[in-house]
């Protein structure tokens, strides 16, 4: 677990980060504090044609039914700055309220695909409950199955490619869980939670003042990109 | 000056000893050469240099003796003789009898006298015997008698190959004694092997058979005896183990196929393993037939190709088909050996196996399998986060290199 900020390394129940402070107080005063609908395709870039979006709507289709405690959606936007990306993505499923998704799929599973085209980035933005089933390796694996796609600018094929790794992954993963259960084997997030080895400073709680700083009322100057999406 | 002039020394070949021998220049040698008389002066013994000189030295004499060159009426010297240029010179005795002079030094050096010089030895004539047309090199090999039988047939044999002669080559004796062992550890019938030389014939004294009963006795093994080279004389005796279970007919056929087959090969060594081989196989499938319970073996026979027959048990039952009748008439439909049909099915089921468990891995990650269900788990909140602490696995899909 990392900072989106810092890439530091945070405990799993810290409110700040240990290094920087970050914590949603702080992507709050940048994106605000609303929820923001979005459809499970937000192609802010435009860069998916009709056939693509339709092609990749049957493979969520499929990716939810074999997974239906899971959200998934795609997230295609153009950032200045490359930094903000996983920023964006910790704001973005906290705050997102995606369309069609059903109180048995709250954000906390959801499995954000968010690409900037601008940067040429692209990553997984994990709920609490998707970061356990979706590890670190597993899910750059993944992001690799649709990279030759995305290098040609094959958007659709990629999220496709991406999206088919995406449920074998899961359905191993799930394979795993289920036999360990089996053999009463702790689940993986207790065994994962092991004493941090790097050098991370002691935990000095971020002054309070700074997360609450921003008023409950106050209008938030939304990036020109969400803005139109959340009129 | 005139008269050094005629003092210039004729080139050596002027005094060529045997002038015949260089008649091609007829015509163009100096006319001393060609004279017969040169040539019976050079015949005669080297005693008289002086007057061999001036016999040289005299052109009359010379031309009156015998075949003298016609005289060019003109000058009177011989036509074809090296010409003077100083006629006093040639007319003035005194330089006619320094160039003899010059003449005869050189025969004398020419003609070493004897007792000087190297001693060559006089030919002898040495009367050569006379030595046969034709070496006759015969390969007949000693009797086997004295200590050579016993090293046949004093002892049981330790080593299924018997050649204490090493008529066989290391690499041949090798390659035959590990096949044996090899039929030995197979088939239930040993084989154990005799080779003799050319020529070379079991003493009168002993008996093939009673040997195999001294050394093996009830046990299954068949002694052979062969010859190299002359495998017709070859032995084979199986014992009675054998002999009373299998029809002496079919023994036979066993002999003569493994004669035949043997002889089919030129070379003697590749003969006897040739028949080793031939035995093995045949005998290999006689002692399949053998009821291992009544220690008999059924009736054989052979079919029209001399192959082994499978006939039926002593008590009725189907016969396993032998062994070369079983390679050939065992045969697929299209020709192929039924042992290449049974490899291929297995090959294919193998693959068909392959094939299926690859598709089952993979569709077993299908998305279109039934639905998966995690077991819930109440995590807890980082970062401020309602339900995200801002977990993030990405990746840079830049191919030009700008940061």
């Amino acid at each position: 677990m990392k900072c989106p900020s810092c890439s530091r390394p945070v405990d799993h129940e810290a409110d700040t980060c240990y290094s920087c402070g970050f914590s949603v107080a702080q992507v709050q005063r940048i994106y605000g504090r609303d929820l923001l609908p979005m459809a499970r395709i937000s192609d802010t870039a435009h860069c998916l044609r009709k056939r693509d979006r339709d092609d990749l709507d049957e493979i969520m289709d499929r990716l939810q039914n074999r997974f239906p405690q899971l959200l998934f959606c795609s997230y295609l936007t153009t950032l200045e700055n490359a930094a903000e990306i996983p920023s964006l993505g910790f704001w973005l499923v906290n705050h997102a309220r995606v369309k069609g998704s059903e109180y048995a799929r709250p954000n906390e599973n959801a499995l954000m695909v968010i690409v900037d085209l601008t940067n040429k980035q692209i990553g997984f933005s994990l709920g609490y409950f998707a970061e356990y089933l979706l590890g670190e390796e597993d899910a750059h694996r993944t992001l690799q199955a649709a990279r030759p796609y995305l290098v040609n600018g094959d958007y659709g094929r990629a999220l496709i490619t991406l999206y088919k790794k995406l449920g074998r992954v899961l359905s191993r993963r799930a394979r795993v869980l289920k036999k360990n259960q089996r053999q009463g084997r702790k689940p993986d997030y207790e065994i994962q939670n092991v004493p941090n080895l790097l050098d991370v400073p002691n935990h000095q709680p971020f002054p309070a003042s700074a997360a609450d700083n921003v008023p409950e009322e106050a209008t938030v100057e939304l990036p020109p990109i969400l803005d139109p999406m959340i009129r | 000056m005139i008269a050094m002039a005629g003092k210039v020394e004729l080139p050596d070949w002027e005094e060529n000893d045997m002038p015949e021998e260089f008649a091609l220049g007829i015509g163009l040698w100096p006319a001393g050469l060609l004279d017969n008389a040169i040539a019976k002066a050079d015949s005669k013994k080297v005693g008289d240099d002086k007057k061999a000189g001036k016999e040289a030295a005299d052109p009359e004499k010379i031309a009156a003796a015998g075949d003298a060159p016609e005289k060019d009426p003109a000058t009177g010297t011989a036509v074809g003789s090296t010409k003077v240029d100083d006629p006093e010179a040639a007319k003035n005795p005194e330089l006619a009898d320094t160039s003899a002079e010059k003449k005869a030094t050189r025969r004398e050096i020419r003609e070493i006298p004897p007792g000087l010089g190297p001693e060559v030895p006089e030919r002898i004539e040495i009367d050569e015997p006379s030595l046969p047309a034709l070496i006759e090199i015969t390969h007949v090999m000693p009797p086997i008698e004295g200590e050579l039988r016993d090293r046949f047939f004093k002892n049981r044999p330790k080593e299924f190959l018997i050649d204490p002669q090493q008529m066989l080559t290391e690499q041949k004796s090798n390659d035959v004694r590990r096949f044996l062992e090899y039929h030995a550890e197979e088939a239930g019938i040993d084989i154990y092997l005799i080779v003799m030389g050319n020529g070379q014939k079991i003493p009168e004294d002993i008996s093939l058979a009673s040997q195999h009963r001294e050394w093996f006795g009830e046990m299954p093994t068949a002694l052979v005896a062969t010859t190299m080279g002359t495998m017709g004389n070859t032995q084979i005796v199986y014992g009675e183990v054998i002999t009373g279970s299998v029809d002496k007919n079919a023994l036979d056929k066993v002999y003569q196929h493994c004669l035949r087959e043997a002889q089919k090969i030129e070379n003697d060594s590749d003969q006897i393993e040739q028949l080793a081989l031939e035995l093995s196989i045949q005998l290999y499938w006689v002692s399949q037939l053998l009821d291992k319970d009544s220690g008999t073996v059924s009736p054989i026979t052979f079919n029209a190709d001399r192959e082994i027959v499978a006939t039926s048990r002593p008590d009725g039952a189907a016969m396993p088909i032998p062994f070369q009748n079983r390679a050939s008439t065992m045969m697929g439909p299209l020709g192929i050996p039924l042992a290449w049909w049974i490899f291929g099915s297995v090959a294919l089921l193998a693959l068909i196996a392959a094939i299926w468990m690859g598709s089952w891995m993979w569709r077993r990650d299908s998305l279109n399998r039934k639905p998966v269900l995690f077991q819930e788990l109440s995590m807890p909140n980082r970062l401020g986060g309602e339900f995200s602490g801002g977990g993030f696995v990405g990746m840079s899909y830049d191919v030009s290199g700008r940061e």
